[in-house]
């Protein structure tokens, strides 16, 4: 039994080194995620440096030619930009409607059978490895695709991006659903109150309300697209080509990286520095892409919440 | 607060507590006397959970809760610098609304605090020294390690969190809405275990049920949007209210 | 009533949508299944003894190129190297099929009537010092310094001026076999061959083509298991072995394991457990969410400048497994994270209402709770991971790794990679060993993803409650 007249402890007992130990072990690994983003930017700008000091940012950020092996060297990276925005855009174009409307199914049509089975086959998809689906972009889909396309190259802008499309669908569904998930029932049932039709309150009300939350899922689509690699590495490609044609061979940023790191000529100090550039500009992209997603999404949660 | 002679074991002096910017208790002076049962009664959301867990500092985890006043323990405060608030939850233990065994066996569940403070001796006895004070011990004798706290039954759950609590030894117990979600009958068995705990632990009860407050306990305190409106021996309370909330309270008249 | 019919004609549209993704699903596994059935027939000719290389002549005085396959290697003791074929012939035709690439004699093992074991006759040219003999460059064209006994009993002889076989001209040492070779394969045996002879022209009809019969075993256990088993020889790919970059994905997701395990749940609890809302955690928050985002590619560079260089760990198991981990990192702690919030709030207060510190409730209690969950996002990003190519191509993994790494310190190539580098030979089979990658690879996914599921489903229903 409790003896009444022990006064409290003001220090710190045994046991409570194991907690300061625990915490700080803790935040260690809960700051390691600054540490990779300080490194990351640190190590890039770092890299950079000599690349950029050397090439004038408007010839780099402007330049029609990209040959950065070859004599004279060229070091723009619009050809680069230019077959990037090629293959994310049709990958795009495939993903957002087809991922949006799965999603749409998924949230407001499936019966709940249905979509037990449906969501893990749509996660399966999305565990597809991306060389598996360069090699079926490279291996079926430009041979189906050069039925129709006579002129279409043997690596070619077009089926990566289709393909790239395909592999983006299950993230865009499974965001774009969770967002919709997340409208409050009494926005629904609101809309039935009012005699809307299941169409008219997903499409006038629901969707409407998960706007900025289906723009968020956009923009996340948009950086798996901008950073995918292997899909255009195996279909697209390794030539950069200026204006981009996406029935012609491309070189995309990430291509372009892979290229001159896998490349067989030696690669001098001052090559990797444009690695280092083309990296950096990627990190920033979806660094700022990826910022603004996450706090629209929290703002969106928090607005539901 | 003239009846009892010894000091009280816990007493609030001003004490305030905010979430956020939203004041859930104002100012509250209350003493727990020493051995008896304490009811806090009020309407939801009246700030009576939140004193409670004020008395364990379970408030401190959640974020932006801020302090004022005092709570003194046996004197001294609760709030103080230097104060390990994992001794102070030791000391006073806790029930909660809903039963919340953990998903381990019935005797892990009371061992657990024992092992965690560093008990030596004989963790077997002790355990069911804690069961039987809790009066589960005949109800589980047999499979103490082969049944989880999820498979009792929701008052069994339910003496066996009260068991858990008192095999550490706290001082004091407090037990928030312990019976909310029970049925009757397995309330009046906790009702009655806790007028047998009284002979040796301190106990603090808030509950909604002004009839259960009635019943079990030797003082009650009244609250009412965060601020402790009146406080005295429980039989005084429900006869002669001081307050014309209080009054109004206990005739059913809001709440 | 029109507004019903747009109503269930969108829902049909969105189901079609689900629908297309699903498909392509099924169409990429069943044609890249089909683009590996063919490794039966490869492991069967390379069963046989043989390794086949395709090699082409120009035929002269056209723009084009003949194309025919030479035997690259005889295994000492094979049933091939029974029959006589050594290394350098030209193998001709296989059952009833001229064979003009390796794969036509693939195909030809492959489509032969019969059952898991069929035997086929086979023809070849003996290579060239065997068929021929020497031969000269001379002013007027190709001579024939000593003719080998085969050649001799063809009727060459010395001094003999070769002009044409069949109906291809001949202009040059090396290409006088190779021109006897395209010319039996297409036109057969005899061939006509003319040569000058003293001034004089001289058509000798000539079958330097040996047969035999080779008894080929067509079993696809024995063909897979031997993929899965064997060391990888990377100019055949018929002797193609999956094992290296198998043990090198085994290694580099052990170690990945090793480090991102514990960090990930260490700093998933940290936010969830530990972390004070202030700026600090809100942006360590955003900066989890952006590097679960970054480019892999941009992850590669990461691990080659820091691990592979600046620590010293060069391209070993090391640096990959350590790539990776930092690539996972992220989505560890989300998905953990995830588990976490799951674990009820009740459970932490009833073992801090016992006098537990925070560290002995996480320990004792919300771990144990939370980790079903947790374990089932780790084989999601661990699968993840096992299929992420980019950063280690980028890291410099060797492509052509031909041995198991034995060590944390040696090279290694895992099978991504590995399918990578198949995908992108031009010669013929290696598409299909890539296929044949690609079947294992996903397969082992697949198994990993449905214990991730089953493992959710189980625990979320037990702890329900």
């Amino acid at each position: 039994m409790a003896t009444p007249s022990r006064s409290l402890p003001r220090a710190a007992r045994g046991r409570s080194r194991r907690e300061r130990l625990a915490t700080w072990g803790l935040t260690l690994a809960g700051l390691l995620a600054v540490a990779i983003t300080l490194t990351i930017i640190a190590l890039f700008v770092h890299g950079s440096l000599p690349f950029l000091r050397t090439v004038p940012l408007g010839e780099f950020l402007g330049g029609t030619r990209w040959a950065p092996i070859h004599e004279p060297a060229g070091y723009g990276i619009l050809p680069l930009i230019g077959a990037t925005l090629v293959t994310t855009g049709i990958a795009l174009g495939v993903a957002v409607p087809l991922g949006l409307l799965a999603a749409v199914f998924l949230s407001a049509y499936a019966p709940s059978p249905v979509r037990r089975v449906l969501k893990p086959a749509l996660e399966l998809l999305a565990g597809v490895p991306t060389v598996v689906y360069g090699f079926f972009a490279l291996r079926f889909v430009t041979p189906l695709l050069q039925g129709f396309i006579p002129s279409l190259g043997f690596w070619n802008g077009l089926s990566a991006g289709l393909v790239m499309g395909v592999m983006i669908i299950p993230y865009m569904a499974s965001l774009s659903e969770d967002v919709l998930y997340a409208v409050p029932r009494s926005l629904w049932e609101g809309a039935y109150a009012l005699g809307a039709t299941r169409f008219e309150a997903v499409t006038r009300v629901v969707i409407p309300a998960a706007l900025s939350g289906i723009g968020a899922a956009f923009i996340l689509a948009l950086t798996r697209a901008v950073g995918e690699t292997m899909i255009v590495a195996l279909a697209a490609g390794r030539t950069p080509t200026w204006p981009p044609d996406p029935r012609q061979p491309l070189l995309t940023l990430t291509t372009a990286i892979v290229n001159i790191a896998t490349g067989d000529h030696e690669a001098t100090a001052f090559i990797w520095s444009a690695v280092f550039a083309i990296g950096l500009l990627l990190f920033l992209t979806t660094l700022v892409l990826n910022t603004v997603s996450y706090l629209v999404i929290q703002r969106f949660r928090e607005k539901y919440a | 607060m003239s009846e009892h002679v010894a000091p009280p074991v816990l007493s609030t002096r001003k004490f305030s507590l905010w979430y956020g910017s939203h004041q859930a208790v104002i100012e509250v002076d209350l003493d727990i006397a020493e051995r008896q049962i304490t009811a806090i009664i009020g309407p939801s959301g009246c700030g009576k959970s939140t004193l409670i867990r004020a008395f364990n500092r379970l408030n401190d985890l959640i974020p932006g809760v801020r302090t004022a006043g005092q709570i003194l323990f046996r004197g001294e405060p609760l709030y103080g610098r230097g104060v390990d608030p994992v001794e102070v939850r030791r000391r006073i233990g806790m029930v909660f609304q809903k039963p919340n065994p953990f998903p381990k066996s019935v005797f892990e569940n009371v061992a657990f605090g024992l092992r965690i403070n560093g008990f030596r001796g004989d963790l077997k006895a002790k355990v069911e020294e804690a069961l039987a004070r809790a009066a589960l011990l005949d109800e589980v004798k047999g499979d103490l390690h082969r049944k989880t706290g999820y498979d009792l039954s929701g008052g069994q759950q339910q003496r066996l969190c009260i068991a858990r609590a008192l095999a550490v030894d706290p001082e004091v117990l407090l037990m928030d809405e312990p019976c909310s979600a029970l049925d009757p009958i397995a309330t009046a068995k906790i009702e009655d275990l806790i007028r047998e705990l009284a002979s040796s632990v301190t106990v603090v009860i808030v509950t909604h049920n002004m009839q259960q407050a009635a019943r079990v306990s030797d003082y009650t305190a009244f609250m009412l949007l965060g601020e402790l409106v009146e406080c005295g021996p429980t039989r005084e309370l429900f006869t002669r209210p001081k307050d014309s909330r209080t009054e109004a309270y206990i005739t059913g008249r809001f709440g | 009533m029109r507004r019903k019919l747009v109503g269930w004609g969108f829902a049909a549209v969105a189901g079609m949508a689900l629908g297309i993704g699903l498909l392509v699903l099924i169409v990429l596994i069943a044609t890249t299944a089909l683009q590996a059935a063919p490794i039966t027939a490869m492991r069967a000719v390379a069963g046989a003894g043989i390794s086949l290389s395709l090699r082409s002549m120009e035929v002269p005085g056209t723009r084009e190129a003949a194309g025919y396959v030479t035997v690259a290697q005889v295994e000492a003791g094979s049933p091939a190297a029974e029959l006589g074929l050594a290394r350098g012939d030209a193998l001709l035709v296989v059952g009833s099929v001229p064979v003009e690439r390796p794969s036509q004699a693939w195909e030809a093992v492959r489509g032969a009537p019969g059952g898991r074991g069929v035997v086929l006759p086979v023809a070849w040219l003996p290579r060239a010092e065997v068929a021929l003999g020497t031969l000269r460059a001379t002013p007027g064209g190709v001579t024939v310094a000593t003719p080998s006994p085969m050649a001799q009993a063809g009727g060459l002889a010395p001094g003999d001026l070769l002009l044409s076989a069949g109906s291809i001209p001949i202009t040059g040492t090396r290409q006088a076999w190779e021109a006897l070779a395209v010319a039996a394969r297409t036109g057969g045996a005899p061939v006509e061959v003319k040569l000058n002879r003293a001034g004089e022209e001289i058509r000798l009809l000539w079958d330097p083509v040996r047969r035999g019969e080779l008894r080929f075993v067509r079993d696809p256990l024995r063909a897979w298991w031997g993929f899965l088993t064997t060391l990888n020889e990377p100019r055949y790919p018929e002797r193609a072995g999956l094992l290296p970059a198998l043990v090198g994905s085994l290694y580099v997701v052990l170690v990945m394991a090793a480090v991102a395990f514990p960090l990930g749940i260490a700093g998933a609890v940290y936010l969830e457990e530990y972390a004070p809302t202030n700026l600090l955690t809100r942006t360590i928050e955003v900066l989890v969410a952006n590097l679960a985002g970054t480019p892999s590619a941009v992850v590669g560079i990461i691990g080659l400048e820091v691990f592979a260089r600046a620590l010293g760990a060069g391209r070993s198991v090391l640096a990959g497994g350590l790539t990776l981990a930092v690539l996972i990192l992220p989505t560890m702690v989300v998905a953990s994270r995830e588990a976490l919030r799951a674990v009820p709030r009740t459970l932490r207060e009833a073992a801090l209402a016992l006098g537990a510190t925070r560290w002995e409730t996480v320990r004792h209690h919300v771990l144990p709770y939370a980790l079903p969950g947790i374990l089932t996002g780790t084989i999601l990003s661990f699968s993840r991971a096992l299929g992420e190519a980019a950063p280690l191509l980028l890291l410099g993994a060797f492509l052509f790794v031909t041995y198991v790494p034995q060590g944390l310190g040696d090279s290694f190539t895992v099978v991504p990679l590995q399918i990578f580098e198949w995908a992108t030979r031009p010669q013929d089979g290696f598409a299909t060993v890539a296929a044949a990658a690609i079947v294992v690879l996903v397969t082992l996914l697949l198994l990993l993803n449905a214990v991730a599921i089953l493992l959710r489903n189980r625990f979320g229903r037990r702890w329900a409650g």
